[in-house]
């Protein structure tokens, strides 16, 4: 056995002294420092608190995969299939009859999986239809759908310019622009609405089992659910990072040190990824992994929530048929 | 293939790992473990006691020198044999010094039941297994939660849960008291006293001497120049003040004031 010639501690052994800056107290704090000051968030912060927020979500849902209502006793493979067909229908239908019935029936899904009803027209359905509404708002007007006005919005008169551009004599909204763009944001609140239905309704693994039914390969499952997992502690990780940097920064965040910090970080982070991969790899090993993953079935499906909502949807279908 | 005829469970013959082919983990490592036993692996960070675990769980291969278990060789070779791989996998159990290594599944139920479902097991007996591992660890709240949601204490319970849910005969253990409050430690030492009255063979990994006092009757301790110092009871190595010390097991403060 190796036994190297280490003396063990005596009393004749000198103590350690420390430089003597460290002894250095600290000056007063002048009147300055009390001053209040707002504070503005720079790049990556705002990225940090986006990334928490994508974190307080997810926790959110995971929440309410685990409530008692239709939609979260469905068996995901026909969840999965259902809402593929309501989001197929949602994308071909041509008229507003279809798309508003197919948009009440998420609403009438929602109530059934026991979601916050204010909450989810809030996020999929005022939202959605705001910020759609904008991007199809010139299409409804006359510049770039002619056709029969319903309100007119500026008088330009007879002979109007633009430079050399000829203008139109009124700018309105139109009947046939009207109903394209109330087309295309209904249509993008109703998809919206059922794959977040989909998704905050199922827990992560019940998901990827249904996707699975689809053909969904189990290797690609498994990489979905890795980084699922893992982008919470690499996350933690990086606020650590910028909040150990933002207790040493003395002056102000100028752009290059900002820059050089987000460059430092993803350097950390890619190796400390690459360290914590093959770690996790190593304890998959350890615990019987041969590379295809027997999905754990923790929540027994019910056949008759799956009925009613496979039932439900062939309504929904239907009645999207009988009113095209 | 298994069958109990006295040989040892782990033998070790002159192990030498190198990292990078260039960092020496392991330098000429010879060990015997025998059904049964506890053994605490001692020695300062950077010795090679993970590696030397990690090489026992057939999850590293030495660069020269033989790893038997069970009877058999641990080898690449012998582990890409699916019948070998499933036996071994659930007779040998590893807990991970990073705990955020070992929890990869989205909930701690889901962690749990992982090990069983891999190995094949009926999916109520899975359920079972789980139930009784929660209740064990005291740990029946945090089963529909997120791993990351969960303190450093929480962790390591859920990760001795899930590796103690497919009853493995020999646990090893990598410095399993770090970081843990003292109730979490009480309960964490109480675990492995049931499992020594059960039979379990148990390799813990620690500079943790109170630990070792506690639960181990044989000592191996492995110096800074990656080679066994010692190999002998627990209370003769808790004695050898001086091998402590230079084996950097303790320091100066403790040499002054020992507690053991």
């Amino acid at each position: 056995m190796g036994d190297p010639a280490v003396a063990s501690p005596s009393a004749s052994d000198p103590v350690l002294t420390l430089p003597p800056w460290l002894g250095r107290p600290s000056a007063p704090l002048g009147p300055g420092t009390s001053e209040a000051r707002r504070v503005r968030l720079d790049f990556v912060a705002r990225t940090l608190v986006g990334a928490l927020e994508v974190v307080r979500r997810a926790l959110y849902a995971e929440e309410i995969a685990r409530r008692d209502g239709l939609l979260q006793r469905a068996s995901p493979e026909v969840k999965v299939l259902c809402f593929l067909a309501l989001i197929l229908a949602a994308s071909l239908s041509r008229g507003l009859a279809p798309l508003a019935l197919l948009y009440g029936g998420c609403v009438l899904l929602a109530a059934l999986g026991r979601l916050d009803l204010r909450s989810f027209l809030g996020r999929t359905g005022l939202v959605v239809l705001f910020f759609t509404g904008l991007i199809v708002l010139p299409g409804m007007t006359s510049l770039v759908h002619p056709g029969e006005p319903l309100v007119v919005l500026v008088r330009f008169g007879p002979d109007a310019r633009l430079g050399p551009l000829a203008l139109p004599s009124e700018l309105s909204l139109t009947r046939q622009g009207l109903t394209g763009g109330l087309m295309v944001m209904l249509r993008a609140a109703t998809s919206v609405s059922l794959v977040t239905l989909l998704t905050v309704t199922t827990g992560w693994f019940e998901l990827l089992r249904g996707l699975r039914a689809l053909g969904l390969p189990a290797a690609v499952g498994m990489l979905f659910t890795l980084t699922y997992r893992y982008i919470f502690v690499l996350l933690t990780v990086v606020q650590d990072m910028y909040a150990a940097w933002q207790a040493r920064v003395l002056g102000g965040r100028a752009g290059d040190a900002g820059r050089r910090l987000g460059a430092a970080a993803a350097y950390a982070l890619f190796l400390r990824s690459e360290a914590l991969a093959r770690e996790i790899h190593q304890a998959m090993l350890a615990r019987g992994f041969q590379g295809r993953v027997a999905f754990v079935q923790r929540r027994r499906s019910s056949v008759w929530a799956s009925g009613a909502l496979a039932a439900l949807t062939l309504l929904m279908l239907g009645g999207v048929y009988v009113v095209r | 293939m298994w069958s109990a005829d006295g040989r040892p469970v782990f033998e070790v013959n002159e192990v030498r790992v190198t990292y990078l082919g260039r960092f020496p983990a392991l330098a000429g490592v010879s060990l015997r473990v025998a059904s049964g036993e506890q053994v605490a692996l001692l020695g300062p960070n950077g010795c090679g006691k993970s590696t030397l675990l990690k090489v026992l769980a057939g999850l590293l291969f030495p660069d020269s020198g033989t790893v038997h278990a069970f009877g058999h060789p641990l080898t690449p070779a012998s582990l890409a044999r699916p019948a070998f791989f499933r036996e071994f996998r659930r007779r040998v159990g590893l807990l991970f010094q990073n705990s955020d290594a070992q929890l990869f599944n989205p909930t701690v139920f889901e962690e749990i039941a992982f090990g069983p479902a891999q190995l094949g097991f009926p999916p109520q007996e899975v359920e079972r297994r789980v139930r009784d591992m929660l209740r064990l660890l005291e740990i029946e709240g945090l089963a529909d939660r997120a791993p990351f949601q969960l303190s450093e204490g929480q962790k390591r319970r859920v990760a001795l849960a899930a590796v103690l849910a497919v009853n493995p005969d020999v646990l090893l253990l990598d410095e399993p008291t770090t970081g843990l409050d003292p109730r979490t430690n009480d309960r964490l030492v109480e675990i492995l006293w049931g499992l020594r009255r059960l039979g379990k063979t148990l390799l813990v990994a620690t500079h943790d001497l109170e630990l070792a006092r506690l639960v181990a009757d044989r000592a191996v301790i492995i110096g800074e120049d990656h080679r066994v110092w010692f190999d002998g009871p627990t209370p003769e190595a808790l004695a050898n003040r001086d091998l402590l010390y230079r084996a950097n097991l303790v320091g100066r403060s403790w040499m002054a004031h020992p507690v053991l």
